[in-house]
Formats: structure tokens, C-alpha cells, sequence
């Protein structure tokens, strides 16, 4: 369960995080150091590349709730993209759909942020 | 008893001593006549025995001191400087008395007795000190059982002593010559086994070593004052032939035993050093394993660890470096600054390209002398600290001398790291150990909060067979459930789990417990308590948690189920042999504070029919996970209901139950499970019909 790791990378002024394997109370802290990273060097426009992420659970989906308010309140946001359908059947169930724009690629998630 | 038996004994020792004196100093004033042998030899015996009971009486006295060695052995200088000068003083007393030496050694008036029993009295005291000392530096550190070599002592002491009372009678005297052999011999043989001067410091030997010339040079004019024949040695053979005899002997004694003691002393000096540097090795070693044992601050241990190491290596300034992630901090500072021990960690971490694997000294630059001002550290041995071959620090050592460290010096350090590594290990452990007993008990209450919680019973309708199964995880998961039976025949139910676990997934399980509580009181529609809840969570929720719930209510008398889902995992419907997932929109509370929530959140109701079955799950049930970390997920939760849809609910959420764990037998439950089943009992009516 323990395998869980973050790419981060930039793709003209939006930050990309890469999430594959678990993401659970265990691994949670390291997406947290990650957003916490982002914020501090002032960079609000994230999109979550979920691709390879295989397992989300609740502490996991705490660490989106626990930024998104202080990224929009600069004019940013966090974009969820690439979700395996059982994971986005986490999401969906929670009702996440109602507060975050999840996309089908990365792609069109950076691209939402440059229209 | 045994402690009035031992009173007893020392009282009546002191009472026959007394006794004795008394006896002897009558017997002198009464009836000894000097020109009889045979009353000089009852004179003698009394005075062997005053001697005998002032020498046990001294001994009992002596032996609760525990005197180190050094200390027996200066005593006896002075006590045999006291008797020299006893001597003495009695010598220019008697030169100043008016009257004649004869008149003084004839022993007829009370005077010269008094005199001569005054005096003899005294030399009894101060050599029976002597010859108990001398008793007590033999049995020192001894062995081997010796007893029989000094008891042997004794006897021929006492013997070569009595048999000097016949000295007159020329023929008679090779008995005390035979007797006196004996004893010289005897003193030879226990002079040798002076085994207790190995055990003494360098300084201690030193001292010893001036003092053992010393006594030679005291005892040698003891002896020849005592062939002087003055008065004062007259008076005394006047007192007690055997007295003198055995002055004599002491004296032989003393220069025999303190000549060898001098030259044993003299051959044990080169080697003083490195024994003392072994004995403080083994001391401070002891000290330090049994303070690993004891001691379970880390940073106590160090210091101990540094002081101790200095000691035994004989080196000038030691501390120990802490290696985490990687910065280095130095602690147990010894005899250096803080500065300067930086500055050498760093001269050793760029020396060793590679940080050191294993003991290693390395010879500080010499430019590098200037930058650490005045103290001028020429080499410095550094050993890693580890603990499972992962290098946890360093102990450093650093010399001022010239002298590079040798073989001797670098086992020191190594053991001495060793024991680092040990207190480091230790101090690890029973943080760990710390934690975790915190850990659990936290668990603890999280588990009796969450039991206090939840309903004891569930509620009996004839209409509806209700169940409700609830399973702790080890970690405590937030699952909660509850019933509200309402007015109007209606009864509300709530099924919810918290994010996060532990103890603050408890507190907030707690509060949401509460608010639906008092809520269900005042509103009976499900959306507007969900909604009220949400607002009532805003004050109290951390950012980063959320509750995913579904509140409903079922109106017995209409037949009616009406329901909001939060977040939360569909509602099942069973009906005839069909399942549908119930999933009105709504979003989880807590997930929003905003217009967004409330305008969500769907409700749903619903018309209830003979055997229907709501069954109402977390996700402890679906994500229960196999060996091959395969959810159990939706589809085999809606087998086992389609398959058991005929038995009364308790039945079916065991068969539930039973079929998540055989699933996930290999795996260990980290989520509570909840498992809510209503089933609808109710015939139609005709008013529901029409």
C-alpha cells in the first residue's frame, strides 16, 4: 500500500502533479507538502494528473478541500484531470463533481486554465 | 538475638581487658619480686594477656574503618615515630628526676612501678596497633587462604617472647634463638606476598614508595634504640621481658616487610600507568553498561559517554555529532567550543570524501591551526555510531599531542562508540515504543467513544425488520449510525462516516451525533437536516474533513420512505428480484459551506412494498480488499442480497458480513464497516392501493 509517489512539472505557467499508486493517511502528508510547496512560491494553477493513481481514500481527499479555498481566493484553481473510473466513482460520489472541474486529459484541463 | 549476643561479646571484651590491667597493675604493686623467674613468668603471662584483649579490643575498632592501604601503612609511621619519641620523653624524664637511675629500676617503691607500668601500658597500645595493622596489610587482597601463615605468626611471636623470661640462664636461651628463627622466617615468607600494591594508582605508588623508606629508616632506629640500653629500654625489660623481645621483633618485622614492600613498589611503577589506564577502562565501562540500562535520556548518556571516553583514552577534548536527514549537530561537548568542534567536523567531512565508514583518525592540516585559535588539535579520531549498519553519527576524539593515536587508543574508541550505538538503539526503541502505547491508548478511547455512540438497540416496528451490524476496525474508522423514532409513527435513520480516523474522527463522529440529535427534533425533512447539519459542521470541521452521510425518514403509516443522500454510497433498493442504486445528487458535508450544498441536494422518496429490502453500507464493505488487493466491491455485496432476498434481515447481513470476510481474509480490516438492512413487512392496504 505504501507506494505512492508525485511528479511535479510545469507546462506554460500551470503546475502539473502527477499522483500514481495509493493515496491514503499515509501518503497523504506528501501531496500536502507538495500544494503547500506550490502556494508558498505563489503558483495557484494546478491541474492533478490522477493517471496512475490507483486508490484514493477519504485523508486523500481531504488534501484537495484543505487548499482549494486559499488557491481560488488567487485567482487560481485546482484541476482534476485523467481519473481511472473507480477512483472518479470516489470523487463522483462525494459530490466533487459539484465543486472541482474534472477533466478527461491533462490537456484539457491546462487548456481550460489558458482560455 | 545475635545483635545482644555481639553487644554482649564487645562489652565484656572491654570488662576482661579492664580486668586484666587491673590484675596485672596489682600483681606489680603486690606481689612480683623480681629476682624470681617464676613470678617474672606470672607477670608475663598477664601481660600477654592485657596485650591479647588490647589487641582483639583494637581490632574490632580498626576493622569498621575499612582504611585503604596508603592510609594503614602512614599510620604505622606515625604510630612507631610516637613510640621512638615515647622513648625518648621518658629518657630525659627520668634525667630529670632527683634521684638515682637504681633507685628508679629497683622496682621497690610505688613510684618506678607506676612509672614502669605507665610506659609499658602505652608500648602495649601502640604495638598492638602495629601488629594488627601488619595483620590487616597481610589479609589485604589476599586470595588464597593464608590464615594458617599467620596464626602460625602468632603462636611463635607469643613463644619468642615468653621464652625470653628465661634468658638468664644461658643454657635456656637457644629456645628463644629457635623460637625467634621461626619467627624471622615466617615474617620473610609473609613479606612476600604482598599482592595488594598491583591494585594501587601511579600517585598511590609513589607515596607508598616514600613512606616504605621512611619506615625502613623509622624501624632502624627503633631497633637500635632498643639495643641502646638506656634507661627507658631498661624500664621496659623491667616492666616485661617479653615486651622487649617483642618490640624487637616488631622491628624486625617492620624493616624486613617494608624493604620488599619498598622494592615491589619500586618494580610495580613502570607498569603503574598502563594498569591504571586498564582499570579505569574497566570501571568506566561498567559504569557506562550499567547506566545504558538505567538511563534512558540519550543526551545524558552522551555526556557520560565523552566524560568517560576522555578518561580512558587519555586524550583531550571528545564529542559526539547526530546525524539526521542531513545536518549534523554536535552535543556532549567536552573541553571544546562549539566553534572549533565545527570546524573540524567539517575538516573530517571534506578530509573523507565519502563520509567514514569506519574508525578512522585523521591528522588535522597544519594551516588549519590558525583557524582554531590557541587550541591546537593535531589529530582527531572519528568513529561512526550505528545502529543496523544505517550510521546514525559520529564520535569524535581529538589530541593535542603529537603522538598519534595508537592500537590501545583506538579500541578505547571503539568500544566506546559501540556503547553509543547501544544508547542510541536504546533511546530509539523506547520512543518508539513511547509512541506507539500513546498511539493505542488513543485508540482506546476513540473505540469507547465510538461504542458509546452508537445505539444499543435497534428499534422495533411491526412493519419493518431492521438490522444493524457495525465492525471496528483496529484504527478507528468514524463509521456512525443511529435511529430517531419520530411522532406520527414515523422513524428517522442516519448512516454516516467521517473522514480521517482515530481519535478526531471519535470527536467529530461525537458532534455530528448531537446535531442530528437535537435537529430531528425540530425538522423532519431530510434535506433541510442534512442541510442544517452542514451548517451546524461549518464551525466545528477542520478544512481537510468531510462526513458522508444519508439521512432518511420511514413513515409507517404511509408506507413511505423519503431520503438525501451526502456523499455518501447509494442506498440499495431491493425489490422483486431487482437492485437499484439510489443516488439522489447531493454532496458530502463539509465539502462546502456554500448555496452549492443546499441546492444539490436531491431528496428522494419513495413508495415501500411487501419485502422490500434498503440496505444502506460504507465503504469498509467495498473496499474490503483480498490478496490481490481486489476491491470486494459493489456487485458482490449485490450477489450475496439477491441471493439470501428471502431471509430476515439479521440473516441476511450476516451472510453479508461472512462473505466480505472470507473475501478479505488475508487482509487486515483498516475501515469500520457499517451495515444498515430495513425490510418492509407491510401488506398493502387498500387505502395504499386506491
Amino acid at each position: 500500500m505504501a507506494d505512492f509517489s508525485i511528479n511535479l512539472k510545469e507546462n506554460g505557467g500551470i503546475n502539473i502533479i502527477e499522483l500514481s499508486g495509493y493515496l491514503d493517511a499515509h501518503t497523504a502528508p506528501e501531496l500536502e507538502n507538495a500544494f503547500s510547496g506550490l502556494i508558498t512560491d505563489n503558483k495557484f494553477k494546478i491541474v492533478v494528473n490522477f493517471t496512475d493513481l490507483k486508490y484514493i481514500s477519504s485523508a486523500g481527499l481531504g488534501v484537495f478541500m484543505a487548499f482549494i479555498e486559499s488557491v481560488r481566493s488567487n485567482n487560481g484553481d485546482i484541476k482534476l484531470a485523467a481519473m481511472q473510473p473507480n477512483v472518479f466513482n470516489i470523487f463522483d460520489l462525494l459530490g466533487f463533481p459539484l465543486l472541482y472541474e474534472i477533466f478527461n486529459t491533462e490537456e484539457e484541463a491546462v487548456n481550460k486554465f489558458n482560455s | 538475638m545475635y545483635i545482644d549476643l555481639k553487644y554482649f561479646m564487645e562489652k565484656t571484651r572491654v570488662q576482661i581487658l579492664l580486668l586484666a590491667v587491673t590484675g596485672l597493675l596489682f600483681f606489680k604493686l603486690f606481689l612480683h619480686t623480681h629476682s624470681s623467674v617464676w613470678s617474672t613468668a606470672v607477670n608475663d603471662l598477664l601481660v600477654i594477656l592485657v596485650f591479647y584483649y588490647m589487641f582483639v579490643n583494637m581490632r574490632s575498632f580498626v576493622t569498621s574503618k575499612s582504611l585503604s592501604s596508603v592510609t594503614l601503612v602512614g599510620s604505622m609511621l606515625v604510630i612507631g615515630a610516637l613510640i621512638l619519641l615515647l622513648f625518648n620523653l621518658t629518657n630525659a624524664f627520668v634525667s630529670l628526676l632527683p634521684i638515682e637511675e637504681k633507685e628508679i629500676l629497683s622496682g621497690n617503691n610505688y613510684f618506678s612501678i607506676l612509672l614502669e607500668f605507665g610506659l609499658g601500658l602505652t608500648l602495649i597500645l601502640l604495638l598492638s596497633y602495629i601488629f594488627l595493622i601488619f595483620g590487616e596489610l597481610f589479609f589485604l587482597k589476599q586470595r588464597k587462604n593464608l590464615n594458617m601463615y599467620y596464626y602460625a605468626l602468632i603462636i611463635f611471636f607469643i613463644l619468642a617472647c615468653f621464652s625470653s623470661v628465661w634468658d638468664q640462664y644461658e643454657s635456656l636461651r637457644f629456645i628463644r634463638y629457635a623460637f625467634t628463627a621461626n619467627v624471622v622466617i615466617l615474617i620473610v615468607i609473609n613479606s612476600v606476598r604482598i599482592s595488594w600494591i598491583a591494585f594501587l594508582t601511579k600517585k598511590q605508588k609513589k607515596v607508598l614508595l616514600l613512606l616504605a623508606v621512611a619506615l625502613v629508616f623509622l624501624f632502624s632506629f627503633y631497633l637500635a634504640q632498643l639495643t641502646s640500653h638506656g634507661t627507658d629500654i631498661k624500664i621496659m625489660k623491667n616492666f616485661s621481658p617479653s615486651l622487649y623481645q617483642f618490640n624487637m621483633l616488631i622491628g624486625v618485622y617492620a624493616i624486613i616487610y617494608f624493604g620488599f614492600l619498598f622494592f615491589i613498589t619500586l618494580f610495580h611503577i613502570p607498569t603503574a600507568e598502563a594498569f591504571d589506564r586498564k582499570a579505569t577502562e574497566v570501571s568506566s565501562l561498567q559504569y557506562l553498561s550499567k547506566m545504558i540500562n538505567q538511563v534512558l535520556d540519550f543526551n545524558e548518556l552522551a555526556d557520560t559517554i565523552t566524560d568517560l571516553a576522555i578518561k580512558v583514552s587519555d586524550t583531550y577534548a571528545a564529542w559526539i555529532v547526530m546525524k539526521d536527514d542531513k545536518s549534523l549537530t554536535p552535543l556532549a561537548l567536552k573541553n571544546i567550543g562549539y566553534v572549533t568542534a565545527g570546524r573540524i567536523i567539517s575538516i573530517v567531512m571534506n578530509e573523507s570524501s565519502n563520509e567514514p565508514a569506519s574508525l578512522q583518525v585523521i591528522k588535522l592540516p597544519f594551516d588549519t591551526e590558525r583557524d582554531i585559535g590557541n587550541e591546537k588539535y593535531r589529530f582527531v579520531a572519528v568513529s561512526p555510531i550505528k545502529s543496523h549498519s544505517e550510521v546514525n553519527g559520529y564520535l569524535f576524539i581529538a589530541k593535542r599531542s603529537d603522538i598519534p593515536f595508537d592500537d590501545e587508543d583506538k579500541n578505547v574508541i571503539q568500544t566506546f562508540t559501540d556503547y553509543a550505538s547501544i544508547a542510541v538503539e536504546n533511546s530509539k526503541l523506547l520512543k518508539e515504543s513511547i509512541e506507539k502505547e500513546r498511539l493505542e491508548k488513543e485508540l482506546d478511547v476513540a473505540r469507547e467513544m465510538q461504542n458509546k455512540l452508537l445505539p444499543l438497540k435497534v428499534p422495533q416496528y411491526p412493519e419493518l425488520d431492521i438490522s444493524a451490524i457495525f465492525i471496528p476496525a483496529f484504527e478507528v474508522g468514524g463509521d456512525y449510525y443511529d435511529f430517531f423514532e419520530l411522532d406520527n409513527n414515523k422513524l428517522g435513520f442516519v448512516i454516516a462516516d467521517v473522514s480521517g480516523k482515530g481519535i478526531s474522527a471519535a470527536f467529530v463522529m461525537a458532534e455530528i451525533r448531537g446535531i442530528f440529535e437535537s435537529i430531528t427534533r425540530l425538522i423532519s425533512n431530510p434535506k433541510e437536516v442534512l442541510v442544517m447539519v452542514n451548517n451546524t459542521l461549518k464551525r466545528t470541521l477542520d478544512k481537510n474533513s468531510f462526513v458522508s452521510a444519508i439521512f432518511g425518514i420511514i413513515d409507517m403509516q404511509k408506507s413511505a420512505l423519503t431520503f438525501s443522500r451526502a456523499g455518501h454510497p447509494s442506498l440499495m433498493l431491493l425489490r422483486n428480484n431487482d437492485i437499484s442504486e439510489l443516488t439522489p445528487s447531493g454532496c458530502g458535508l463539509g465539502l462546502t459551506f456554500s448555496d452549492v450544498f443546499e441546492n444539490n441536494l436531491q431528496e428522494h422518496s419513495l413508495e415501500l412494498l411487501e419485502n422490500d429490502i434498503l440496505l444502506l453500507y460504507t465503504d469498509g464493505i467495498t473496499e474490503a480488499k483480498n490478496a490481490e488487493m481486489e476491491d470486494f466491491g459493489i456487485q458482490r455485496l449485490k450477489d450475496v442480497l439477491i441471493n439470501n432476498k428471502d431471509s430476515d434481515t439479521d440473516m441476511l447481513s450476516r451472510k453479508i458480513i461472512k462473505a466480505v470476510t472470507l473475501f478479505s481474509e488475508s487482509n487486515s480490516q483498516h475501515d469500520d464497516i457499517t451495515l444498515l438492512i430495513f425490510k418492509w413487512k407491510k401488506k398493502r392496504t387498500e387505502t395504499n392501493n386506491g
